[in-house]
């Protein structure tokens, strides 16, 4: 059989076609790969930029044809292509990207709004009782709020507890967004 | 002719008819992708057939190579491997099995039907009658 690396096509060749298009359809071939190669992100890494590469120049052949419309119509959208080619994989895969994306939101994002929005509310409260300097505790972390005619300020420092609390989030989440157990199958 | 068809079924077969039409000359994907689809697989779109290549070829059972085009890139052009035939000839022995199988069905299926028809038709036409306190 050949191998995938004597039948890669030509990135010179490829290039060369890519040019004979207009600069308005350079770009949407662009748009359209950049949008793949996202939906593509969890794919084996080798086989994915092997898979863009031979795709490039089809697109670029069929569009030598029948247009650059027809031939990303004919296509489809490129999740819904990624998801074919992620569909002829052996085992499903972990999905690395959706649990970074979802460690960081709750496991970031969610406890840094969360702590905020904590001392806007202690800020208003100590306002509505006339102002002042109060000590509070965040998941055991000591918190100052003034507010004054003069001052508002809120000082803090970070314990091991907020940030202990917010990596198991984050660990949960990134285990639970990629799909770790599809590890076991792989 | 084929737009009310089931995706499932074509994603289904679609190696084996792949295979299939690769056994008559060596193809690159559009102009297969053509071929099915003057075949009859008019639904067929390059966007569902590359992957399936691209399984095709990782599994050992089409080789493929590049011819050069004087139109843009080189053409990435398939043919079946010996695996990818002794593959075919037994998918092929498997498909034949599965539409006997399917074929009694829905011919046993048909025939209820058909005798559910029958009787009904030559069923009285009159409401029948039920005696007092035996509702």
């Amino acid at each position: 059989m050949t191998t995938h690396h004597d039948t890669a096509p030509d990135a010179s060749a490829t290039d060369d076609a890519a040019h004979r298009l207009t600069w308005r359809d350079r770009q949407r071939l662009s748009w359209w790969f950049l949008r793949f190669e996202l939906a593509m992100q969890d794919y084996p890494g080798r086989e994915a930029r092997r898979i863009r590469r031979e795709l490039r120049a089809s697109v670029l052949d069929d569009a030598s044809r029948i247009g650059l419309d027809a031939a990303l119509r004919d296509l489809g959208s490129p999740r819904r292509l990624a998801a074919g080619y992620f569909a002829e994989l052996e085992h499903e895969r972990p999905r690395w990207t959706d649990g970074a994306v979802l460690a960081a939101v709750v496991g970031v994002a969610l406890p840094l709004y969360s702590w905020l929005g904590w001392q806007m509310g202690a800020l208003d409260a100590v306002d509505a009782m006339g102002g002042g300097t109060v000590e509070l505790s965040w998941f055991g972390s000591p918190v100052t709020l003034t507010r004054t005619a003069e001052e508002i300020s809120m000082t803090t420092s970070v314990t091991w507890g907020p940030l202990a609390l917010s990596a198991a989030l984050a660990l949960v989440a990134f285990a639970l967004g990629a799909r770790v157990w599809r590890l076991r199958r792989g | 002719m084929t737009s009310d068809r089931d995706p499932q079924l074509l994603k289904g077969v679609l190696p084996m008819l792949t295979l299939a039409a690769l056994t008559h000359d060596e193809s690159y994907g559009y102009e297969l992708v053509a071929a099915l689809r003057a075949a009859g697989l008019a639904e067929l779109s390059t966007g569902t057939l590359y992957p399936v290549l691209t399984r095709l070829e990782r599994d050992g059972l089409v080789t493929s190579r590049l011819v050069a085009s004087s139109s843009g890139p080189a053409r990435k052009y398939y043919r079946p491997s010996d695996a990818g035939l002794a593959a075919l000839r037994t998918q092929r022995a498997s498909w034949a099995a599965l539409v006997a199988t399917a074929d009694r069905v829905l011919r046993a299926a048909a025939e209820t039907a058909a005798a559910g028809t029958a009787a009904t038709d030559t069923a009285p036409t009159a409401a029948p009658t039920h005696p007092e306190g035996t509702r």
